[in-house]
Parts: C-alpha cells; structure tokens; sequence
C-alpha cells in the first residue's frame, strides 16, 4: 500500500539525515556519488555512421582490370584494357598516392575535430550537471533555460 | 483454421520478444487457432536464433489470405515495408523503442538505428487494424502518434520455468553475500551507473558486506561499459560489482532466487521484464519510477523518486530488515505478477482479436 510506502520513505529519510549527521554519507561521499559518468567516446562517434566506410575507402589504388567475359571480343578487350593500364602506369599510381595522401589528412583533420567535439560534449555535460545542482540549491527565482 | 500469425525481423532465443512470440504462438494454438512465426531471412548466422521461424516471404503469399498478423515493432528493419505493401490486416504490438539521444557519443550505429525505428514507426499507422503497447505508457506513445483503436497487452511470460526452478550453482554463488540484482542489456537508458552508486550509498550506510550482480549483454557498447568500469574503480566497488554477462534462464533464474533485492534505476522501459521476472521469485524490487515501471509494478515494489542513493539505501535497508513490512511488500509482488499472468494476457489478446476477424465466432 502507497501509505505503508510514505511512512516507510519518512523513516528512510530521517535515518539517511541522522547518519549524515553522524557523518556516516560524508559530502565526499556525496560528492562522489554526483560526479558525471566518465564517458570516453571514441572519437568516430561523433563523426555518426560514415565514418568506418570513410576509413575504408581512404587509400585509393589502381588495380588491374578484370578480364572480359564477353564471347569472342573478350579476350581482345581484356588485352586492351591490360595495355592501356600498363600504359598509363607512370601516371596513375603517382596520382592515385596523391589522393590517398590526401585522404589520410582529411582524416586526420576529422579524427583531431572529432576528438575536440568529444571532449566540449562532456565538458557541456558537466557545466549542465553543475548548474542542475546549482539551481536545486538556490531559492526560488528565475531558472536558466 | 483461423489463423493469427506473428512477424519478428528475427527470432531469438533467450531474447524477450523472441520469448514472447513463442508463447503467443503456444497459446493461440492452445485456443485452437492456427499461429505461425515468421522472419526475415538473416544475412549472418546467429548461435540463438530460433529456426522454428518461417521465412516472411511465406506469410505474403495469398495462401495467408484471411489471416490476421501481429506485427511486433522494437526496432527498424524490411519487415515494416513488406508488411505496408501486403494486404494482410496488421496488428501492431509495439515493444517501445529506445529514444536515439541516449546513444548519443556512445554508439553511432545505435542511435542512427533508433532513430530510424522512430521515424518509421509511424508509417504503419494506417495500415493498422489495432495497436497494441504492452504498457500503458507505450500506449499512451502510440496514441499521441494518432493510433487508433489502441490498447495494451502487456508483455506474455511464460511463469512456470520460475516457479518450477531447482536451485543450481549460480545459487550458491550469489547467496555468498547479500546481493543486489540488475538485469538487463548493459544500455546508458538503464541507468546501471546509478545502481552502482546506489550500491555505494548501501554499502556505506547499511551493510559493507553488500555486491551488486548486473546481468546481461555488457559487450555491445564497449565505451559505456568502459565508463562504468572507471565508476566501479573510483567508488572502490572493484570486490563488489560482478558484470555476469548474459547467463542462461536456469542462471537468470538463480539469481532472482538468490539475491537480496532487484533494483531498477532505469530512464527508459517499455515494458521492463526483469521487474515481472523479479515479482514471480518473489524477490523484494527498490526502482527509479521512470516511464512504463509503474505500470509493470502496479502497487508492487518500492518505488523512489527523485534519486537520492543514500535516501534510497536507507529505504531499502528498512524494507528488508522488517518483517511485517517485506512480508507485504511480496504479497503486492505476487497479486501483479498473477494479474500478468500469461493466460490472462492471452484471453485479453484473443478478446482483441476476434471483432477484427471476418468470423469473430471462431475465437470463441
């Protein structure tokens, strides 16, 4: 029954009074007990969902093209391909570095943003936990939206 | 044969709509009506996926015309848009969805998953017959979404396994020291941290010899648990909070027998079965009061709000350490977990069912 419940909440709250008294909760204790959890996120979560297919695909490389499965031009198209790539091979690699070198710095640039984002999260966390403890303590009066 | 079937995206074993499912099918065939379940295909293998399931495909074949499907909504997935596309009449039974902030610089993939669940779950409102919540409180969600005609059914339990439970090695195990017990998915809404503190405030102020068991999946949000290890640490709980992991039912089912009380801190709960699961073991419940917990407590368990830990270690202390009023305290525990009992639910649900059939005769 809910009265059964009050009566025993007041006897829970004159005891937890008398033993803050007796110094048995010290405001260390209850201190402690306030403090926000210490949450260390990664830094991928703040950069959201993307962020491993982005890590994934950052080194770009060429590759040697497939062979052809169509019938009779096939294997002339596959030799083609094969020539052109060999071909173009003193361009495209260099090319291909320089947009993975690219891409690894954008990252980095992310990780580093993302990492800061992190950190102003759980410092806004604690401001917020701060001022919540603020306001139950002071009397009445206009609140902080 | 009448036939109510079930559409999960997936089906698992000791899972608690994967359980639910299970007995709403048992208990539909019980009532003489046919009742299948039915699944997406999985793309991964999964060691407790339940492979009494049918593929989905089969469901939407005009073989099933004249069925009714209960649709069983947690989380985002095809399931929703095979459903919206057939004509089958859908019932909706809605297992809330965990609102995406809590995820927040915790886990991407969740909260992108929570979200989706949200936004898609309105897209199913005309297209439902009936939208059932199994609490009042989801109830109460799905209505604000203009869900109409709505009600609840709340979650099915299968009671026996815990009362027919032989105590096992895990008994003996947590019986070693008064124990407090938290069970659930190792989630930021469950609010383990503030168990943990309040484990903290008990032990200080009513018996230093007190732990804290928490069991369940701690292992899919590594920066959350990693943050509530760091607490466990810095409060010097390092000898007193033991993280089981997920356990079998006959372990589950140990340490509700064998603990000194269950306690919720929970933020967010549809439902909340460990609550239920504590009440048919008759085990004493201190919990947060937060969302559908009252509903599933009814009158039972002590319920303190706001969260004061040494206000409520000193509550709990007193409720275990009087007789007369622990005594009471279990009784009120018993009486809801018997008004939630399984077969009452059931004959709630077929009630529900029957005007939306073309022959509500049929479910009687």
């Amino acid at each position: 029954m809910a009265t059964d419940d009050d009566a025993l909440i007041r006897r829970a709250r004159r005891s937890r009074d008398e033993k803050q008294e007796r110094g048995v909760y010290t405001p260390e204790l209850l201190e402690s007990l306030a403090e926000p959890l210490d949450l260390r996120p990664d830094p991928s979560a703040a950069a959201g969902p993307a962020w491993p297919e982005a890590l994934a695909t950052a080194t770009v490389s060429v590759q040697q093209p497939p062979p052809s499965s169509r019938p009779a031009l096939g294997p002339a198209l596959t030799a083609t391909k094969r020539a052109i790539e060999r071909a173009l091979r003193w361009y495209l690699p260099p090319v291909t570095e320089q947009i993975t070198r690219h891409n690894r710095a954008v990252l980095d640039v992310l990780a580093e943003h993302n990492r800061q984002i992190v950190e102003l999260h759980a410092e806004l966390e604690a401001l917020r936990r701060r001022v919540a403890a603020l306001e139950a303590k002071a009397p009445a009066g206009p609140r902080a939206e | 044969m009448t036939s109510v079937h079930q559409a999960v995206p997936v089906l698992l074993h000791a899972d608690a709509i994967g359980d639910e499912t299970r007995a709403i099918r048992d208990g539909l065939r019980r009532r003489g009506l046919d009742s299948e379940i039915f699944m997406l295909p999985q793309e991964r293998a999964q060691p407790n996926l339940d492979a009494s399931a049918r593929p989905l495909a089969e469901l939407l074949t005009g073989a099933n015309r004249g069925a009714i499907v209960l649709y069983h909504y947690a989380l985002a997935s095809q399931a929703t848009q095979l459903l919206l596309d057939s004509p089958l009449p859908l019932v909706l039974i809605h297992h809330n969805v965990t609102p995406a902030h809590w995820f927040h610089m915790i886990d991407p993939a969740h909260e992108a998953g929570m979200a989706a669940a949200a936004t898609d779950l309105p897209l199913l409102r005309d297209r439902t017959s009936l939208a059932l919540g199994d609490s009042e409180y989801t109830r109460d969600e799905l209505e604000a979404l203009g869900f109409f005609p709505t009600g609840v059914l709340p979650i099915v339990l299968d009671q026996a396994p815990y009362h027919e439970h032989r105590a096992g090695p895990l008994h003996r195990e947590i019986t070693v020291a008064p124990t407090l017990l938290t069970v659930g998915r190792v989630a930021p809404n469950k609010c383990i941290e503030d168990c943990i503190r309040l484990l903290a405030a008990y032990r200080v102020g009513v018996d230093s010899r007190a732990r804290l068991w928490i069991v369940g999946d701690a292992d899919r949000l590594p920066v959350y648990r990693d943050a509530l290890t760091r607490l466990v640490s810095r409060l010097g709980l390092d000898d007193a909070v033991h993280f089981a992991g997920r356990v079998t039912q006959q372990d589950l089912i140990d340490c509700y027998r064998g603990a000194i009380a269950y306690v919720s801190m929970s933020e967010h709960e549809g439902f909340c079965v460990p609550l239920l699961e504590a009440m048919v073991c008759e085990l004493p419940i201190l919990a947060h009061p937060s969302t559908a917990v009252p509903f599933t407590l009814g009158g039972a368990g002590l319920q303190v709000s706001p969260k004061d830990f040494p206000l409520m270690a000193e509550a709990l202390g007193l409720l275990l350490g009087d007789a007369v009023l622990l005594a009471d305290h279990l009784e009120r525990g018993r009486r809801r977990a018997a008004e939630l009992a399984p077969e009452r639910s059931l004959d709630h649900l077929v009630d529900l069912l029957a005007p939306l059939h073309a022959s509500p005769e049929s479910f009687r």
